[in-house]
């Protein structure tokens, strides 16, 4: 207890210590009315004092202001710095992205527009129906010694393919030519509607090649036939072949493998207008371009079967055998009939076809049976094993062709004659009993383009008549001739 | 329990019917992959038959289904072969 009232005592006596002097300083400060300060002129060393410790305090504040204001000019620098720099590296930045960008875009505009997705826009763009048009061109010169022809020639034969479905697709063929007393001749080869009703069998309705051997419906084209002519019996109907070459009528065709890969059958069957002739009372009349009539009492049918005994596998080449007939009504109860094999045979370089033709017309009263027969055979031998660069593209070809019949209907057969124009070459494949050998070289550019050069040696025989329309016998000759065709021919 | 029987179909055809799918996705890519070995042994030989056998490249595939239809038919050719050969001439 005393102890605690000694600690009281100590405690007011040390606050009353510590107040006198403040509030004498409080009292020199404030202004009085009095005028106390002149009364007493000496400033008190406290307050100087004072004021001292509050310029250092100032000082103090100041310093340290001035260094923050160092701090952030120098913060200031900084991140000016780095803003510089930050703008570099994020220019640098976006010209390395625009770069990346623009090879991205290249690349995939490249990859857009290469062939194969080219042509996937444009498949998808035009749907499932597909328009093409293919065929074949060619430029011609040609030659001939007896006649003393020499001339340019032209052909177009464009092909029109139309697919509506994958069972439906119609076709059609043009021919255009160059004649000698027109600007062109155009022809319609073929107009026909495929109907594929199942793996093994087509229906063709329309005009189509006749469908007999070989030749006509599968080697004529100027880029597939290797010679610039055609052999003898397998011309057209209305430049001396025994056949028409092309029907008006419906056919049903298809094919199917009996064996391995490669041992196939096809066949075919057609009906449809008879044959039609430019002078069918007279023995030898040649056929017209077509067949098509207001008034047919008969019908001509055909039929035609192949067989390929080889399989691909077997690496002995491609071998086909085949038979045709085709036999008209020409004039009510007389027929014409025809039958004909073919051959070919195919090993790597070396092909050899061959086909034969025989036709018998019933002329009844008219005259004795108008019988017709021709064949040719044919060698190739592509060069491809020669070490020597485009040398190995020449085919070196052979070609022995015959026609035989009694009597021959022309036009004008004194064309046969020298001068012979208005013959197309050689007037001796005119003549009843014509007989050929051409040798050719073929140089092939690419597989649907190809050079061609022909000497042809024409070797008729004696015998036989020709007459012109009214059936006027004509007196003619039978000499050798030579004619020289090379000709340009491409398939597109 | 029609309600349950309803679910149960309902899941059966949600596992069964992708499984179908990719089971005919698979069938039709080994198709191709054999209708396309077969075409490249046919195609020398039976475009080569009586042209020089033109390269797939020269058409395009759409053009190859139209120009196909045409030699089908031309050359006579089983539809089998005709398939073969296309699917090898479009990959070309």
């Amino acid at each position: 207890m005393k102890a605690l009232a000694n600690y009281c005592l100590y405690l007011v006596l040390g606050l009353l210590m510590a107040l006198v002097p403040l509030s004498a300083m409080a009292a020199a400060d404030a202004p009085s009315g009095s005028d106390r300060s002149a009364a007493d002129p000496k400033p008190k060393a406290s307050t100087i004092r004072v004021l001292k410790m509050q310029i250092e305090q100032l000082q103090r504040e100041d310093a340290v202001k001035s260094q923050l204001l160092k701090d952030l000019a120098r913060k200031v620098s900084e991140l000016e710095a780095a803003q510089q720099q930050g703008e570099k590296k994020f220019e640098a930045r976006q010209a390395e992205k625009e770069k990346e960008l623009k090879a991205a875009v290249t690349t995939e505009v490249q990859q857009q527009l290469s062939t194969s997705n080219f042509s996937g826009f444009m498949d998808s763009y035009i749907g499932q129906h597909r328009f093409v048009i293919t065929g074949s061109a060619a430029g011609t010169f040609e030659y001939d010694r007896n006649t003393n022809i020499n001339t340019f020639a032209a052909q177009f034969e464009p092909i029109f393919l139309y697919r509506l479905s994958d069972w439906l697709a119609f076709e059609s063929e043009i021919e255009a030519e160059l004649p000698d007393d027109a600007e062109s001749e155009i022809k319609l080869e073929t107009a026909m509607a495929h109907l594929f009703l199942t793996d093994y069998l087509e229906l063709q309705i329309g005009k189509s090649f006749t469908p007999f051997g070989d030749f006509i419906e599968d080697l004529h084209p100027f880029w597939v036939n290797k010679f610039v002519s055609m052999p003898l019996p397998f011309r057209e109907g209305d430049d001396g072949g025994l056949l028409p070459f092309t029907t008006l009528g419906l056919q049903a065709r298809g094919a199917f493998q009996w064996g391995r890969p490669g041992q196939d059958l096809d066949y075919t069957l057609m009906v449809g207008n008879p044959a039609r002739m430019t002078d069918p009372d007279l023995v030898g009349s040649m056929f017209d371009f077509n067949n098509i009539a207001t008034n047919t009492h008969g019908k001509s049918f055909a039929g035609r079967i192949r067989v390929y005994p080889l399989p691909v596998d077997a690496e002995m080449g491609r071998l086909e055998l085949g038979a045709s007939t085709y036999d008209s009504k020409w004039l009510d109860g007389h027929w014409m009939v025809s039958w004909g094999f073919s051959l070919a045979y195919l090993l790597n370089e070396f092909q050899v076809r061959a086909e034969y033709l025989n036709t018998q017309r019933q002329m009844g009263a008219l005259a004795s049976a108008d019988n017709r027969q021709g064949y040719y055979v044919q060698l190739a031998y592509l060069l491809s094993r020669l070490p020597v660069d485009y040398l190995n593209r020449a085919e070196l070809l052979f070609r022995w062709s015959a026609q035989d019949q009694r009597q021959v209907v022309l036009e004008d057969p004194t064309e046969l004659m020298p001068p012979g124009n208005g013959m197309d070459i050689s007037p001796q494949q005119f003549v009843p009993h014509p007989r050929e050998v051409a040798l050719g070289l073929d140089y092939w550019l690419s597989p649907s383009a190809v050079w061609k050069l022909e000497y042809d040696i024409e070797l008729p025989r004696a015998g036989g008549a020709v007459v012109d329309p009214s059936g006027t016998l004509f007196p003619f000759h039978t000499p050798n001739d030579r004619a020289v065709m090379t000709q340009f021919a491409v398939g597109f | 329990m029609k309600r349950i029987s309803s679910i149960l179909l309902i899941i059966v055809l949600a596992v069964v019917i992708p499984v179908a799918a990719a089971n005919a996705a698979e069938e039709a890519k080994a198709e191709h992959k054999r209708l396309y070995r077969l075409g490249a042994r046919l195609w020398p030989t039976y475009c080569g038959q009586c042209h020089k056998a033109r390269p797939g490249a020269e058409f395009s595939p759409g053009q190859w289904d139209t120009i196909m239809m045409h030699m089908r038919s031309r050359a006579n050719f089983s539809g089998e072969n005709a398939r073969a050969m296309l699917e090898y001439l479009r990959a070309r």
